[in-house]
This record gives C-alpha cells, structure tokens and sequence, in this order.
C-alpha cells in the first residue's frame, strides 16, 4: 500500500505539473508540496482519467480520444512463435520463459558435410532445357586455370570479308568542348602578343592593345613587359581571356579566335607589326627572354660600335656622360642632379609629385620637369650621390597606366658650375688648336706667361701702391676743418650730458622709491653691457668729473669706425695696448687739427688709461651679475610654475604651455610674482649718457642741444636747464609722434579712417553706444580688404612671419606655371584614385548587400578638401582652401539637419527673433531644407559671390539628397571659397541684402 | 548696515572739452588716475595732491589701468595706440598695432603682458617688457569694449563686445575657452543686446557682465550658467558703458557689494548674495552718465561723463 502510493503520488505529480504548465490560463503555480497536500483529493480522481487516457493529451483531444483501454494496460502474455515440434526438435534456440538455451548439447553446424573442403564456386550450368541451373563447382586451388579465350581458338574465325574501303586518311576527330565535365587542365586561354617589326620612333599605348584585344573577349588580366635592363616597353603583351562562369570554353575560344584571325597575316598598329599567337607551355616567357636577348646584343653591339667610333675619334674620354639641356643649366646652377627618362616617365604616366613622395627623405631642391625628362636637382653633390646609389633601379613607384611598380632608374648628372663649364669650354678651344710650327708654340707659350706676370703686377700695383695712397688720402690729419668742426660738436653733446647727469642724479636721489627698471630694465643693461659702460653710482661720479675723457673715447671710437678696417684698428677691443695704440692717434689727429685740443688731450691721457682699468673691472662685474641673474632667474621663476603646472595643467596642456617661453606663461599664485628679481636690476635703475645720445637722432635734435649747450642766460640753475631741454625735447618728440600716428594710421589702414566714425565727443567710450554700419567697417578691419586673403583667428605673430618667408623662398624656388599644372595633374590623379575608391566601396556594397550608413557617408568624406575658416572681407566668416584645388572637383558636404519645408520656415522666424541674422537655411527642394545653424559642418561659412569659385550641387547618394560644394575653377591655396546663393529675387527693396562680395560684376544684392 | 559715505570730490566738472571716461584707483591704494583727454590726471588721495602727466596721444584716450605696482599707466586712445606711460619716468612704449580706437587695456596681475582690446574686433596681447605684440585674438563681430582679467590668475582673459558675446580665452594659447551667451539672451526686439563691461571677481570663479540693457549678471562662467541677475529698473537700451565693480569690504562676513554706476547719474548697490538693493546714490553726478567705478579696499571712485569724480568710503553705519 505504501509502495503504491508512493508511485501514485509520483505519478500524479508527473501529470500534475505538466497539466499545469500545459493548462492555458491556469492558476498560479504553488509550491509543490502544499499544492499536493492541497489537492490530493481532486489529484486522485485526476489519476483514473489519466488511467483511462493511458497517456497525456491536451484536453481537449483527450474528449475526442474514446477509452479502448483494457488490452493495452495489462501485458500481453509472451507467445513463443517457434513454438512448434519441429523447430524445437531441430533447432537450438533461446527460451525466454525458460530462459535457457534449447538443445545446447545438441547443436549442429548449419554447412552440410558433403560441401567441399577447398572451397567451391557456384556457376549458373545451362541444362538442357535452357534454364540455368545454379550447381556448385569445387574449387581446385593448386590447378592452374586457362585463359578463357584459348577455348575460342578453336572456334572456327568468320570468313566473311569486310566490304569498307580502308581509310585514306585518319578518322577526324570531332572537337571536344572543354566543359564541366572535362578533366585535366583547361585549354589556354593567353594570348601572347609580340613585335616582329619595331618602329625605333613610334610607341604603342597599353589601351590601344587591350581595347583591340578587348573586341575578341572579355579580358580579364593584361600585361605588358618591360626591358629589366633599360625599363623600356618590349611591347609584348600578355592577354587573358576570361568568360562567363556557365561557358568554361568562352575564354579558350577567345584566345583561340585572336589566334586564329592572326595566323597567317600580323596585327598592324603604328609602325608595328605583332605576332598574335596561344600562349602554350608559358611561351610568352620565352618569347620575352628572346626579345630581351635581342636587345642586349643589340645594345652590345652598338656599344662595340660606339667603341670604334671612339677609337677612331680620341677626343671624348669613355661614355659621354648625360648632359643637362642648355636650357635647364641657369635653372640647376651647376648644381649636381640626377635624371629620369623621358620614356619611363612617359609610358607610366608619371608625375613629379611621385618622386616628390618616394625621395621626400632626400635633401634635394627641386624637381625639374623637362622634355627630355625629369631632373632631380641636388644643392650638394653628397646628397645626390646617396640618392643615386640607394634608389637607382630599386626605387619602385607604382605606374600610373599599368598599376605595377616599377622600377626607376636615375642618371647621375654631375654638376660643375656654370664658370667652370665655361672655363672647359675654352680649355677645350685651347686643346683644339693646333700649332704648326715651335715658333709658334712658343709665340702662345710666351703670351700665356705675360699674361700670367700682367696679372702679378696688376696685383702688385694695387697692393703696394695704390693701397697706400689711400690710406694716406684718408687720413684725417688732411682735413683739419673737418675735424675742428667734429670737435666741436663733441664738445657741445659732452657737455649736455653733463648737465643732463647731474640733473638726473638729482632726481634720483629725490625719488628712489620709483624704480623704473625693477621692471623695465634689461633693455637697458643690455645697451651698457654692449657700450662696456660702467654701471655702478660710485664710478658715475668719477665719470662726471672727469667726464669730457670719457666720453671722447666713446666718441673717437665712434669716428674711428668708418675706417677702422683701413686703419687696422679694433675699435672695441679693451687690451691696453690697442687702446693706447688708438689714443696716441687720436692724439696725434687732434695735434694737427687744434694745438689747444692737443694740450688737454696729453692732459688727460693718464686718466684715460685709469678708466679703461675701471672699465674693465666693472665689465666683469657685470657678468658675475648676469650670471647670478640668469641663476636667480630660472629658479625663482620655475619652481612655482612647476608646481603649478602639476596639479592644475592637464598633460596635453602642459605641453602647449611648454612652447610657450617662461616669460609669459601665466601662474596661478595668491599673489603677482615678479618675473625679474628686483634687486638684482638696482644698479642699473639710472640713466647713463648713452640713453640721451640715443635719444639725439638728427640735426634738429642737435641745433637744440646746441642751444641748451650755449645757453644765453647763464642764471638759470642746473635744473631749470634740464626742463627747458626736456620740454623742448618733448615738443619736438610729440610733433614727430603726431606725424608718425597720422602715417601710421593710414598705413595700417591703406584707407583713410572713415570721419564718421571718429568720436565726436572725444573718445570712443564717450560716445557710447554706436552701430557701425557694416559698409564702414572696411575702413579699419584690413582684413575686409584684402579680398579673399585669410586672416588667422589666432595667429603667433613670429611664425606667421617664419612662414610667409618660407612660402616665399619656396616660391622664389619654383616657376609659377610649373606648379600650378603639377598640382592640377595630381588632382587628377586623386580624383582617379578616389573613383577606384568609390567602386570598392561599391563592391563592397554588394556584398554586404544592404545600403550601409558608413559607407555612403565615407564616400563624401574621401573626397573632402582640407578647408578651413576665418574672418572674411565678404561677411563675418568665411571658408578658405588650405590646399590648391582643380576645378569640378569636390570640395565639402553642406551637412545640417533636415528639416521639412514648414518646419524650416518656423524655425527661420525664431531664428529672427533671436537675432541670428545669418541664414544658415539651404533648400534642397521644394519639400526639404538643410538647416545648418545649430548643427551642421563648417561649409555653411561659404559666404556668397556674385562671381562665385565654387558651385553647389544637389547629387543622390544612396537615395538620399545632399549639397555638395563643388570648384568651378581652380581654387588657389589660402583662397576664400563663394558659391552663388541663388536667393530669389525680394521684390521690396526694405528686405534685399546687400552683397559685399566686391566681385567686378557684382550685383549689388544677394536678393 | 554698511554704505557709502562720500568722502571727498577729487575733481570738479569743469566743462572741459574732453570727456572723462576713466578713473582707477591704483592697486596700492594711494593715487586715483583719471583719463583727462590725452593726459593722465593722477591725484594723490592722501596729500590730495594732483599731477598732470602728458602723453603723446594724438587722440584722447578711453581707457587707463594701472601696472600691478602702481608704477606705470596704459592708456588706450582713439589715435590707436597704447601707451605705456611710467608716471616719473614717462613714456616708456608706445604700442602700434590696432587699426581702429583702442577701447580698454588690462595688466596682467605678473605686469609683463598688457591686453588691450580694439574697435577693429581684436584683442591683442602684447609684452610690456618689450613692446612687442605676441597675439591677436580676433573672435567677435563687432567692437570689443571690455576685457578683464583675474586678479591672481593670468591665464585667462574675458571679452565684452557689442556682438553681445562674453568670451574666455586662453591668455597662453590664445584659444577661446567659453563663449557665453544664451538664447534667452537674444530675444529682444534690437536683437543681441551688446555687453558692456565684463568684470572678475576677486576669487576668480565668476564674472559680473553689465550689458546695454541696463542688467548685470554675475555669470559663473565655468560652468556658464548666470547665477545672479540685477536689474537696474532703467531704460532698455543704453548708450553708454556705465561703470561697475565689486567691493570687497573689509569684513570677511559681509558680502561683496555689486557697485554700478546708471546713465542718469546714479550709483546703485547690491548685495551680491542676496541681490537686495543696499544703498542708492542719486543727485551727485547731475544726471551725468557714471563713466566708471572703481573700487579698491573700502574706497570706491566714481566718474561721470562731464568730468566730475568723487571718492567715497564704504563704512558701517552701526
């Protein structure tokens, strides 16, 4: 009992759980075991429908299923079928109920005795009555058996004779077509296509073959090949035919029809006659090689030949050596270069910018198309050299007509200069003469050596001679009046800046609380170092007393300059025995010129000496200053801007900052940290006499110090002398400044500042608020001017000098017209390549087999031109071309949102509203518009011309529309780009744009 | 309750022909420079003393400030230039560049680079040691009236121009970190509302914009959002650039005050936590448009447009 019902139960638990979660709708599941305590009643009655059903049905196919149960649930008693007298007699068998084996004692092998022991063979025996009657042969394994066929020789043979006449010729094979079915390699399907004549002058084009060849069958692999010695065209080409995938003979049949049309007679093309035959057991190879064979012996042949010829003709030394075309020889300047055929350039369509790319590595200067081919010009010799011997015949560049390297082959073209060019010539002269007679040798030998003693005397005269009577000429003892004057102006300038010393110690010493040079100073150290003027407060007074000596030193070296290099003198060197050498000069010059000079000349002289020594302490004192500087310098000015740099500056930014000199990076500090110690500058905080000579630059100045220094009222104190000089000097400065504003003004402007916009209430921010009117705007933004010239929104002023030089030197480098077709021919060839590009990608399309966002979008963006924008003469901003671009090609994608025709309209009005003037709106068609204000690519700056660069087109890509910008001409680089904005025309003037486009033929209105 | 109390009128409105636009109190405290057409006017505020310093400015000028150690002066003039002027020494460069009336110059807080902003849409940033212009930042449409730049940190600069743009640059690089500007900002019926003065605070994290309108905005610019207005109550559409600054009093407690000169002649005060209006100055400036504020320590300088400026005193009234 307690076993059935556990079986019961697991049972029941079985069906249970599947009818629960079979049950459509049913109950929510419970936890097993309180669901069957549950449900154990109603569980059991389920168990008997389930007895009845025997197994599980969904519902409602178990009602349809009536109950024809009772056989099947009780096993059916075993029935033992063989349970028969005769088998159990005969047989072993297998018991089930018994479970044993029946007659096992007795079992017998089923192979009867009488079969025998070597095996035998059954044969079908005819009988009589012609049935075949299977009997068993006894085999006989030691027999040896007997050909079959013996038996039929003694047969008698059929002496029927055929009536056929034999054959006289052999049976024609029908053609077997190569098909699926074929074994073995297919039939060639190459044709081999070879010159038997050659035209020396005349080339064949790759495309005139393919497109003859091409009319036979699809082509599916062309090559042509090329003489591995010179690179030449062999003009053998290899065609292969190809077919459609379900014709497996197409291809063959081809090759076969080229083949057969060309059997008896040649393919004639420009001067050349061509064998066309099946390529078979890789003939082509050996109809290569042969040809190549050819040429060598022709080439050696001719070499031979030179070779006699140069026996005959003694005159040029070994293989004349390529020379540059006399026209090319003022452009290379001697300089060392190395050629490129005309012919390799020529058959693989080559372009300067390909070895611009592949030899960028190398340090030529340029590169020199010619019509005898390309000359890649060096400044130094080395450099070519190194270029010949590392890329000569193993520099690969992909052709353009046959997509395969090849190989490029460089001529070393040894430069000389254009002198010595010259100079060969007329030694080649020389050698050509020919002297008939001694008498006459010597005659020439005689002239050469006059010649060769004219010039030593010339160079005598002019050294021995000449040099000293004009140094004599020069010297200034024999212009007295000259140096009286010079004198005197000395003397007037030195005693100005006595006056203008002594004021400004004054000054000093009142107010040393403002120290101008704590910040301003290096200037002026610099200006005293390079004087080797002293420096210190101790020695200025030293210098005012004695400060006539002084300063004449630094003025007679002043006049010593102009000829100092006559005279042998240095002037700046500090050595007592230079020095002193100059003095007794100056001595000696103002003895001749003034015997009063002279006496407070010798007067002075020891002094003199004594302020050299000065001077040269001081000198090093300044160093030992500088030095302690730049030490304090770069310690107090690093550190904190390291730390800084730590925690506040990101790596990338420090980067940036690390271009930046020390001096203007910016630190984060709680308080303003100098950049220069101030201490360090005190000895320099006061006006040396250099400044003020500086500060007297022409007559004017001078007539004025002239003044002050011949005062006509001797009352006036010291100070008072200094004001009216200072005021004097300022009244003239503020003159010349004037002057130089006004000039300035109209210099930075090329255009005069428009009066209107000058303030009338005296300066700009007491006129308040005032619109300018964009027209106006010209006369002070240069930019507006200088059409279509870009300007840098954030320009480093010295490397946009640095460039412009370098653009400039490049230029000067390049012929105009060369560039420009260079680059447009490269264009080309992008634009080739991008096409090549684009049916990958298209290929690639097809395989995936479903329009990819990626690819679609990649397809515009390949073909972008590298543009950029800023400010523009036509309107705020403008898109300008980084690089030279050819007309029709693509430039940039207007991209923006799109937008349908009603929502565009609400959202130009908001942007009215809110003041965004410019319309960034471009129709597509009449149900869609771009809108590019808030996000869109940079070629909404496009700004509009009324004689436009550029054009805009509308093309489908992958079903979509978009605008795409494309060059009606060719673009320079730096240019700004305009297309026509096509606004329809406003009929009510109040609304009409005006266009600032400044084009010859502009309209006027961009509506 | 802390106000203003006026202190002393260190010049008098003289009908002179040149109308005064600026006057800075010196970062030591001790002078008040005024532009007095191409001169520089600086009166000492303790021994109420007055030099006149002459500059070689064909044009008058716009704008003054002072070098970080009261030393030296630039002064941006309508001939174009600027002109560092030492005020013993005097001129030491004359900076050449702009094409157009230069409209305010700024010290960095080091004093080796000076920024000045232009008419002609630029701002240029040029060496001081030198003379020398290191960059130009052209980025607005429009005339640039106004630029600042932190007081402790010199790495960036801000820009107001009639464009109605505030822009933060970068003063090393030259890159234009922020522009702020929204489009709330926009919607009014001229248009962009041109700004007209930008200013920092002490701290360096928010920037005061007075703009044509006649509403100041403490912007937090780092994040951009504007994270206090004050509305002045006037008309919509100035003409001038009224003064404004912060005041920092003395006590750490209190806030910073937003002072802002009006185009009728008033002073206003905020409280710049609270935005409640601490004090209105009115009948001083006779109805004469208050060019300039400048603020240093509790003192506050104002200048009207007919040349009258007064000093004032921020004191506890308690």
């Amino acid at each position: 009992m307690d076993y059935h019902g556990r079986g019961y139960d697991a049972s029941y638990d079985r069906y249970a759980s599947r009818y629960q979660s079979d049950s459509v709708g049913s109950e929510k599941r419970h936890n097993g075991r309180s669901y069957r305590r549950e449900k154990r009643p109603h569980g059991y009655s389920r168990r008997n429908e389930l007895f009845q059903g025997e197994t599980y049905y969904p519902q409602s196919s178990r009602l349809s299923q009536p109950t024809t149960v009772e056989s099947k649930t009780r096993r059916p008693a075993p029935q033992l079928r063989y349970k028969t007298a005769r088998f159990q007699e005969q047989y072993h068998y297998f018991d089930p109920i018994l479970k044993r084996l029946v007659h096992r004692d007795v079992m017998k092998s089923w192979v009867s005795d009488k079969l025998p022991k070597s095996g035998y063979v059954i044969i079908q025996e005819t009988q009589p009555n012609g049935k075949p009657k299977p009997m068993l042969k006894t085999r006989y394994p030691d027999e040896k058996s007997t050909d079959p066929r013996s038996n039929n020789e003694s047969e008698p043979k059929s002496t029927k004779i055929s009536h056929r006449k034999p054959r006289s010729h052999l049976l024609r094979l029908p053609r077997i077509v190569y098909d699926k079915h074929s074994i073995g390699a297919p039939p060639p399907n190459e044709i081999v296509v070879y010159p038997v004549v050659r035209d020396p002058h005349n080339s064949v084009l790759d495309a005139t073959i393919k497109n003859y060849f091409g009319t036979f069958g699809e082509i599916s692999h062309f090559e042509s090949f090329n003489d591995p010695n010179n690179a030449l065209p062999l003009y053998v080409y290899v065609i292969r035919f190809t077919g459609p995938p379900e014709k497996l003979d197409a291809p063959y049949r081809s090759a076969y029809k080229a083949a057969k049309t060309f059997e008896n007679t040649h393919y004639f093309v420009s001067g050349f006659k061509f064998v066309v035959v099946i390529n078979r057991n890789n003939q082509s190879r050996k109809i290569i090689d042969g040809i190549i064979q050819d040429n060598l012996d022709q080439a050696a042949k001719m070499q031979k030949q030179a070779e006699r010829q140069q026996n005959q003709k003694p005159l040029p030394s070994g293989p004349q050596p390529k020379m540059l075309p006399q026209d090319l020889e003022r452009v290379v300047q001697g300089r060392p270069s190395l050629f490129v055929s005309k012919k390799v350039i020529s058959v693989h369509g080559l372009a300067i910018e390909d070895f611009k790319i592949k030899l960028a590595k190398y340090k030529f200067s340029r590169i020199i198309g010619h019509a005898s081919g390309f000359y890649i010009v060096f400044n130094d010799v080395s450099d070519a050299k190194a270029c010949m011997y590392v890329e000569s015949d193993i520099l690969t560049i992909n052709s353009r007509r046959r997509r395969k390297p090849v190989n490029i082959r460089f001529t070393l073209l040894e430069g000389k200069s254009p002198l010595v060019a010259i100079a060969k010539q007329e030694t080649n002269k020389c050698v050509k003469k020919e002297y008939g007679t001694i008498a006459e040798l010597i005659d020439a030998a005689a002239e050469l050596v006059i010649q060769d003693l004219g010039r030593a005397l010339e160079r005598d005269i002019k050294r021995r001679i000449v040099g000293p009577t004009v140094f004599d000429a020069l010297n200034p003892h024999n212009y007295p009046e000259v140096m009286a004057k010079r004198d005197e102006e000395e003397k007037k300038k030195l005693e100005l800046r006595r006056i203008a010393a002594e004021t400004k110690q004054e000054q000093q010493s009142k107010s040393t609380s403002f120290n101008i040079f704590n910040l301003y100073g290096p200037r002026f150290k610099q200006k005293v170092k390079s004087n080797g003027q002293p420096s210190t407060g101790d020695h200025k007074n030293t210098k005012a007393e004695n400060g006539l000596d002084f300063t004449k030193t630094t003025v007679d070296q002043e006049l010593a300059k102009p000829m100092a290099h006559l005279l042998n003198e240095n002037s700046r060197s500090n050595t007592p025995s230079a020095s002193e050498l100059q003095i007794d000069e100056d001595e000696t010059m103002l003895s001749s010129a003034d015997e009063e000079m002279d006496d407070q000349d010798e007067h002075d002289e020891e002094g003199e000496q004594d302020d050299q020594d000065d001077q040269e302490d001081e000198l090093s004192d300044s160093f030992e200053h500088a030095g302690k500087r730049a030490k304090f310098g770069s310690s107090e000015a690093t550190t904190p801007e390291s730390e800084t740099e730590k925690y506040v500056l990101t790596s990338a930014r420090a980067e940036e900052m690390m271009k930046i000199s020390e001096k203007y990076r910016p630190t984060a500090s709680e308080s303003p940290t100098p950049v220069y110690p101030a201490d360090l500058l005190d000895s320099l905080r006061r006006l040396s006499i250099v400044d003020l000579r500086d500060a007297v630059k022409d007559e004017e100045d001078f007539d004025m110090l002239q003044k002050i220094s011949n005062p006509p009222m001797t009352s006036l104190s010291d100070k008072e002398e200094f004001m009216i000089s200072s005021l004097l000097a300022e009244l003239n400065l503020d003159y010349q400044e004037n002057r130089k504003v006004i000039a300035l003004q109209s210099n930075t402007n090329e255009v005069p500042f428009d009066e209107s916009l000058r303030s009338i209430s005296g300066n700009f921010k007491a006129e308040g608020f005032k619109k300018v009117p964009d027209k106006l705007k010209i006369c002070y933004l240069p930019h507006r001017r200088k059409l279509h010239q870009p300007l840098n929104t954030v320009c480093n002023h010295q490397d946009a000098a640095e460039i412009s030089s370098e653009t400039h030197k490049l230029d000067s480098e390049k012929p105009e017209a060369d560039t420009h077709t260079s680059e447009i021919t490269s264009s080309r060839v992008n634009r080739a390549i991008n096409r090549r590009f684009q049916q990958d990608i298209e290929a690639q399309k097809a395989i995936i087999g479903s329009e990819s966002e990626l690819l679609t979008l990649n397809q515009l963006t390949k073909r972008k031109k590298p543009v950029t924008f800023a400010r523009s003469a036509i309107h705020n901003w403008g898109l300008y071309a980084l690089e030279p671009i050819a007309a029709k090609e693509m430039i940039i994608e207007y991209v923006g949102e799109m937008l349908r025709q009603p929502v565009a309209e609400m959202r130009e009005r908001t942007y009215l509203k809110c003041g965004i003037g410019s319309s960034y709106l471009f129709r597509v068609d009449e149900a869609t518009v771009i809108d590019a204000t808030k996000k869109g690519g940079i070629a909404r700056f496009i700004n509009h011309c009324c004689e436009p660069s550029c054009t805009a087109k509308i093309i489908r890509v992958g079903g979509k529309k978009r605008i795409v910008i494309y060059a009606l001409r060719d673009i320079a680089a730096n240019e700004e780009l305009t297309y026509d904005y096509k606004f329809e025309r406003e009929t009510d003037d109040e609304e009409r744009l005006t266009c600032l486009c400044g084009a010859p033929s502009c309209k006027g209105y961009l509506n | 309750m802390a106000q203003f109390q006026f202190l002393t009128t260190l010049k008098k409105s003289q009908g002179s022909n040149w109308p005064c636009t600026a006057a800075k109190i010196s970062p030591d405290g001790q002078n008040v420079a005024f532009c007095d057409g191409t001169d520089i006017e600086i009166h000492n505020i303790n021994s109420k003393s007055t030099t006149l310093i002459p500059t070689l400015h064909s044009q008058a000028s716009s704008d003054l400030c002072w070098s970080p150690d009261s030393q030296c002066i630039a002064t941006a003039s309508d001939d174009f230039t600027i002109i560092i002027t030492h005020i013993i020494f005097g001129e030491l460069y004359r900076l050449v560049g702009h094409t157009a009336p230069v409209t305010a110059v700024k010290f960095t807080s080091k004093g080796n680079l000076l920024c000045s902003c232009s008419m002609d849409e630029s701002i240029r940033i040029w060496d001081t040691l030198t003379g020398s212009l290191l960059r130009t930042l052209s980025a607005h449409s429009e005339p640039v009236v106004s630029i600042d730049i932190p007081l402790f940190d010199s790495s960036i600069l801000s820009s107001g121009s009639y464009d109605g743009l505030i822009r933060i640059f970068d003063t090393a690089t030259g890159h234009c970190l922020k522009t702020l500007t929204y489009d709330k900002d926009w919607q009014s019926e001229n248009g962009v509302v041109p700004i007209s003065q930008v200013k920092f605070s002490a701290n360096g994290k928010y920037l005061l914009v007075k703009s044509l309108d006649g509403v100041l905005k403490i912007w937090d610019f780092v994040r951009g959002k504007v994270v206090r207005t004050f509305i002045s109550g006037e008309s919509n559409s100035l003409r001038y650039s009224c003064g404004m600054d912060f005041l920092y009093s003395q006590d750490e407690a209190l806030d910073p005050i937003v002072v802002s000169g009006t185009e009728n002649g008033n002073i206003v005060c905020w409280d710049s936590q609270t935005k409640n209006v601490v004090q209105r100055i009115q009948s001083k400036h006779l109805d004469s448009p208050v060019m300039d504020i400048s603020c240093k320590g509790s003192l506050m300088c104002s200048l009207s447009l007919n040349g009258e400026c007064n000093l004032w005193i921020w004191v506890n009234t308690d």
